[in-house]
């Protein structure tokens, strides 16, 4: 295995971002190239560290730490967590973020000031993995944050619309609320156990005061709700998601919300598991009114990448309801959705984004029959749409049955047959989606419409390739996040 | 990877153990089919080179031509009933590759489909046998050798009922593929639809030289008591004597030179079969084995010969009508039908004399079982399937003198006969040169295959070429081939080599004969049954599809769900669109709208404060201080810091 890996993992797109924003003048046009070079570098080192992760677990250990020393006088170290439950999640990252730069490369070539943009999203994605693989609570926040800035930068000068600025401080503003609300939380529990380090924590979370322990973990609750995008703080996901650039789209919504679901199962499940289990039902509650109000809203838009940003949001629900439920089934399907979702809707935007390079509109309204024209487009978003509708052989199947039968296992079958119900909404917006845009008659409009270039293509036919080959071979990513999902429930017995 | 490589790690992959060993069998019976495979292929690929040197898809034939002999090969040298069923499948799409081959033609690429349909149906019933006997048996000893002598396997079949079943469709895939009764449509059509050169290679031989492959096994299980093999051998020995006679029989009728090669190919395969089916039911499986055998080997060439000359005359008078070869003059072609057909037609001493005599002794050889309980069924079908054969005899004589008196009788041939390439000429005498020398010297040749096959039959019955006469001529069955040779050639002779009478004026007086002119014509009707059967079937599909998925479905529909669900989703679509403008526009997104506006308000307001004027910057100053130390009164220090 290669010395720091973790290490180099994390920094290197950060850094090789800022050389490149530096040395932009030499690169010229290969910029895009060179961006999705050093992605699929990092790709390649969280991809080698599989043996080790493998090996690790197998001797009992659990997981890898990479520690470096940091701020030494209150001893806090810098250092990187890979275990079965950072891994799977950071490599989906690692892969959507290169997909995504690979897509760019052709989608963004006319516009302006490229080398800023591939340094923000280099940035961006050094963010996510920080976020993911980091040993302190510190360090999580400040990865938390890194990955906000370049973010709101990116909506705010590629975005789509006249109102980007104004819906990128709207995207701003929320999550820096949320991860204020975050930052006190942690405080908090530093001001209990005095230390960040994640793999101690669980075992002193007895020292958080019974009192504190509510309020804690509402505070962190409430910043990765924000990030989550759950019902009451969804309000900024789907102006940012849909005025994005698309490449940045797949990355927010495919990849940057699941952070927040990783943080509810890396620091909630295993400091606060008492809490989850006692607060289950509102939890519950919470994720089932996401999950059919981001239905119902979706069903209400016109919008091609509104509808999708709307549909994340209920999807978020799925995954809160599988956390919610506690049970290893639940916490296993919502680990597996994070994964499944990240493809399917990186995959969906994607196509979207095709669709809207094509086409040059986004109204739903004014397509039909796209499926002529744009045969291998329509074919991966109907993969997208099957899966993400829980159609047996592709990947989203396999996990949102493990979400609603962790539901079942944790004996709230009420809850079930409403989740469960619930993705009739889900399926009725997709369907509904996929019949007006690619079925019926091409309209004079789209005589013209082409198949998109084979450079849109590529990361489209990747990510539905992947889709079906985990719905076939859902061992791939379970082998990862069946021990993750046992070792985060295990918490709740003690 | 590279990382555990370079730190010196080593990484084990393998597979886990296959559930299926592979390989290759080299025993006589393979050794000699892929020599015969081999070296059919080589005159047939020459003769095409020639034959097909102007067709504007050459790639495309030489891909399959390949694919199929490699197909066959791989047929022919596959050590278990798995990876033959692979070569097997190969062959059989080249067949519908090679039938559709101008598939620009609408009924060449019906006549595809039609062969994959027919061929599939005894496929299926192969790959029934191949499972099952995969199930009771083990991976390990899933192979040729292994199987047969594996008792336990037989006996577990027997137990569950399944032995005599599936031995059926054993030979049901048999039947398939070496174009036996009832499935046999399939190779006039086949040999119609492809260019012609190629069909001298016959994928039919698959079928006698799998039987001939498994019956060691059958047979083994059959002497160890398993008696309702019998019936298998039976149906064997009675499926190949009533092709033979049936498909000798169409033959006389047809006027396509192919339809005739296709249907004296089933002839002769039932032939094999018959003497297959009998070796496994006589005392003895060595005479019934060897005659098989030999056959198969002998036949591969003649009919290959055979279809060569025809495909010879139709290239040179650009025609692919009997009546329109009428005339033709080449002494080379001459030679060459003589020795195919007189071999055909068992004129002594070619091949087919002393084969047919021998399949017919066996026949004999059944009757002499005593009449005992259940062997008089045995006997019945020794004198049934003697009769048979002595008939097909006569029969083939008849359509053999027809083919060659159509072709080279003096006809008005029409002048423009075709160059023909050299290298189908240097192909074509090759064949002959082969084929003409084992045709003769098959008495001699017997011995040689007994100790060729002696692994095999582990008996030596035929040490020298006077047991085989001794074993062959002196019988009955001797004088009633030549007698029907000699019925069935002299009308055919009568009929069409000297002309004495016109066929015309025959049929016009016997109006019967032209019935069944008509009959043989049509092949039967069994191709018409098949064509009626698909109308049905489909006919059937449709009915119900139109009675019961369409009409039948919804009277069962309980009234008012179908309502019940277009208003739910009515009023769930109305819901959203309800809710979209009213609460997540009306409410969240005005919520936000409210808070940045009156942040931008009290800021607006708050800014007059910053006025710069001094006094009141001291003013507020001098206030805060107070409230600072008023709260540091109230709640005092000692809390901030307590836990760093």
């Amino acid at each position: 295995m290669i010395p720091h890996t973790a290490l180099l993992a994390t920094i290197v797109p950060g850094l090789f971002g800022v050389i490149i924003y530096i040395v932009q003048k030499y690169v010229g046009k290969f910029i895009g190239w060179i961006s999705t070079a050093v992605a699929s570098l990092s790709l390649v080192l969280i991809l080698s560290m599989i043996k080790p992760v493998v090996d690790s677990y197998n001797n009992g250990q659990n997981s890898l730490v990479f520690v470096y020393p940091w701020i030494s006088p209150i001893d806090i170290n810098f250092g990187f967590l890979i275990d079965m439950v950072s891994f799977p999640v950071g490599f989906i990252i690692a892969l959507v973020s290169t997909l995504s730069c690979l897509y760019s490369v052709k989608y963004m070539e006319n516009e302006p000031n490229q080398a800023s943009y591939y340094a923000n999203l280099l940035i961006f994605m050094t963010g996510m993995i920080g976020v993911v693989f980091s040993l302190n609570l510190i360090q999580f926040y400040l990865f938390w944050e890194l990955m906000l800035i370049p973010s709101y930068l990116l909506i705010a000068q590629w975005g789509t619309s006249r109102r980007r600025l104004s819906i990128g401080f709207k995207y701003f503003i929320f999550t820096h609320m949320g991860a204020l609300f975050m930052l006190l939380g942690i405080l908090s529990i530093f001001s209990y156990t005095a230390t960040f380090d994640l793999t101690e924590l669980p075992s002193r979370s007895s020292s958080i005061s019974p009192s504190m322990a509510p309020v804690i973990s509402i505070l962190l609750l409430l910043g990765f709700f924000v990030k989550m995008a759950v019902f009451p703080f969804h309000t900024w996901l789907p102006d940012a998601h849909s005025e994005a650039p698309t490449p940045i789209s797949a990355m927010l919504s495919g990849v940057m919300i699941k952070c927040g679901a990783y943080g509810i199962g890396r620091i909630l499940l295993t400091i606060f598991s008492q809490r989850m289990v006692q607060t289950s039902d509102y939890l519950l509650t919470l994720g089932i009114i996401t999950m059919i109000y981001g239905g119902l809203m979706a069903l209400a838009q016109t919008d091609i990448k509104r509808l999708l940003a709307y549909s994340s949001i209920s999807q978020m629900g799925y995954i809160v309801f599988g956390f919610s439920t506690v049970s290893t089934l639940g916490v296993m399907g919502s680990l597996l959705h994070i994964i499944n979702h990240a493809v399917c809707k990186a995959l969906l935007f994607m196509c979207a984004g095709s669709i809207i390079h094509q086409t040059g509109t986004r109204s739903i309204r004014k397509m039909s029959g796209l499926i002529t024209k744009m045969p291998v487009t329509s074919f991966a978003s109907l993969i997208g749409i099957f899966s993400l509708a829980g159609a047996p052989p592709l990947n989203a199947f396999w996990s949102e049955w493990m979400i609603f039968g962790g539901g079942l296992a944790a004996e709230k079958p009420a809850f079930t047959f409403l989740g469960v119900a619930s993705t009739m909404i889900t399926a009725g917006y997709l369907l509904w989606f996929a019949w007006r845009v690619f079925f019926g008659p091409l309209p004079k409009r789209l005589k013209d419409v082409e198949e998109s270039p084979p450079l849109l293509l590529v990361p489209i036919i990747t990510l539905a390739s992947i889709s079906v080959i985990l719905g076939l071979w859902p061992g791939l990513m379970l082998g990862f996040i069946a021990p993750a999902a046992e070792f985060l429930s295990s918490f709740k017995g003690s | 990877m590279v990382p555990e490589a370079l730190s010196g790690e080593v990484i084990d992959l393998r597979l886990s153990p296959p559930p299926v060993e592979i390989g290759v069998l080299i025993d006589p019976l393979s050794v000699l089919m892929a020599i015969v495979v081999s070296v059919i292929g080589l005159f047939v690929t020459i003769f095409s080179s020639g034959y097909m040197h102007d067709d504007p898809s050459l790639t495309r034939f030489w891909f399959i031509m390949q694919l199929f002999i490699s197909g066959y090969v791989l047929l022919v040298l596959a050590d278990n009933f798995l990876l033959m069923f692979i070569g097997w499948e190969i062959v059989g799409l080249c067949c519908t590759y090679l039938t559709s081959f101008e598939y620009k033609k609408r009924k060449k690429a019906h006549l595809g489909l039609k062969v994959n349909n027919i061929l599939r149906v005894g496929d299926v019933g192969l790959l029934i046998f191949i499972l099952a006997l995969y199930a009771y048996s083990n991976p390990h000893t899933f192979n040729f050798v292994e199987l047969s002598k594996d008792d336990n396997l037989i006996i577990q079949l027997s137990r569950s009922g399944l032995l005599l079943v599936i031995s059926l469709m054993f030979l049901g895939g048999v039947v398939g593929k070496a174009a036996q009764f009832p499935l046999h449509e399939w190779l006039p059509d086949m040999l119609v639809g492809t260019p012609s050169s190629s069909n001298a290679l016959t994928e039919c031989l698959a079928g006698p030289y799998l039987m001939a492959r498994a019956l060691p096994i059958f047979r083994e299980a059959y002497v160890s008591g398993f008696n309702e093999l019998s019936h298998f051998f039976l149906a064997v020995a009675w499926v190949g004597a009533i092709t033979g006679f049936v498909a000798a029989l169409t033959a006389t009728a047809q006027r396509h030179p192919q339809r005739v090669m296709a249907y004296s190919i089933s002839s002769v395969i039932g032939y094999m079969l018959t003497a297959l089916g009998l070796a496994g039911l006589n005392s003895s499986m060595t005479s019934g084995y060897l005659a098989g055998t030999i056959i198969l080997t002998i036949d591969a060439f003649v009919s290959a010969l055979l279809i060569l000359s025809t495909v010879f005359v139709s290239y040179a008078v650009r025609s692919e009508d009997l009546y329109n070869m009428r005339g033709f003059r080449s002494r080379l072609v001459h030679r060459g039908m003589e020795i195919a057909v007189f071999a055909m037609i068992n004129v002594p001493p070619f091949s087919g004399f002393w084969l047919s005599n021998w399949v017919q002794t066996l026949a004999l050889e059944l009757t002499n079982r005593t009449y005992e309980y259940g062997q008089e069924i045995l006997v019945r079908s020794g004198y049934g399937l003697f009769t048979l054969l002595i008939l097909t005899g006569g029969v083939s004589a008849f359509y053999g003198l027809r083919l060659m008196g159509l072709i080279f009788s003096k006809g008005s041939l029409r002048k423009n006969v075709r160059e023909v390439p050299k290298s189908m000429r240097i192909s074509f005498s090759g064949l002959l040169l082969v084929t003409a020398i084992l045709d003769i010297s098959v008495p001699l040749l017997i011995p040689v295959f007994n100790g060729f096959f002696l692994p095999v039959v582990r008996e030596m019955i035929f040490p020298s070429v006077f047991e085989v006469l001794i074993y062959i001529i002196p019988s009955i069955s001797t004088v009633m081939t030549i007698i029907a040779l000699l019925i069935g050639g002299y009308i055919s002779h009568q009929l069409y080599i000297s002309h004495k009478i016109d066929p015309e004026e025959v049929m016009k007086k016997f109006p019967f004969l032209t019935k069944i002119h008509a009959f043989l014509l049509n092949r039967c009707y069994i191709d018409a049954l098949y064509y009626k059967v698909a109308y049905h079937a489909i006919g059937l599909s449709r009915s119900l599809y139109k009675g019961v998925e369409m009409e039948g479905i919804k009277m069962f529909r309980i009234r008012g769900i179908n309502e019940f669900f277009d208003i739910s989703v009515r009023w769930l679509s109305s819901l959203s669109r309800w809710i979209y403008p009213s609460i997540e526009l009306g409410c969240f997104e005005k919520f936000n709208q409210r808070v940045v506006e009156s942040v931008t308000k009290i800021s607006g307001r708050m800014r007059e404060v910053q006025t710069g004027v001094l006094s009141y910057n001291m003013l507020m100053m001098l206030f805060g201080t107070i409230m600072l130390a008023l709260l540091l009164f109230m709640f005092g220090g000692g809390y901030a810091g307590a836990h760093l």
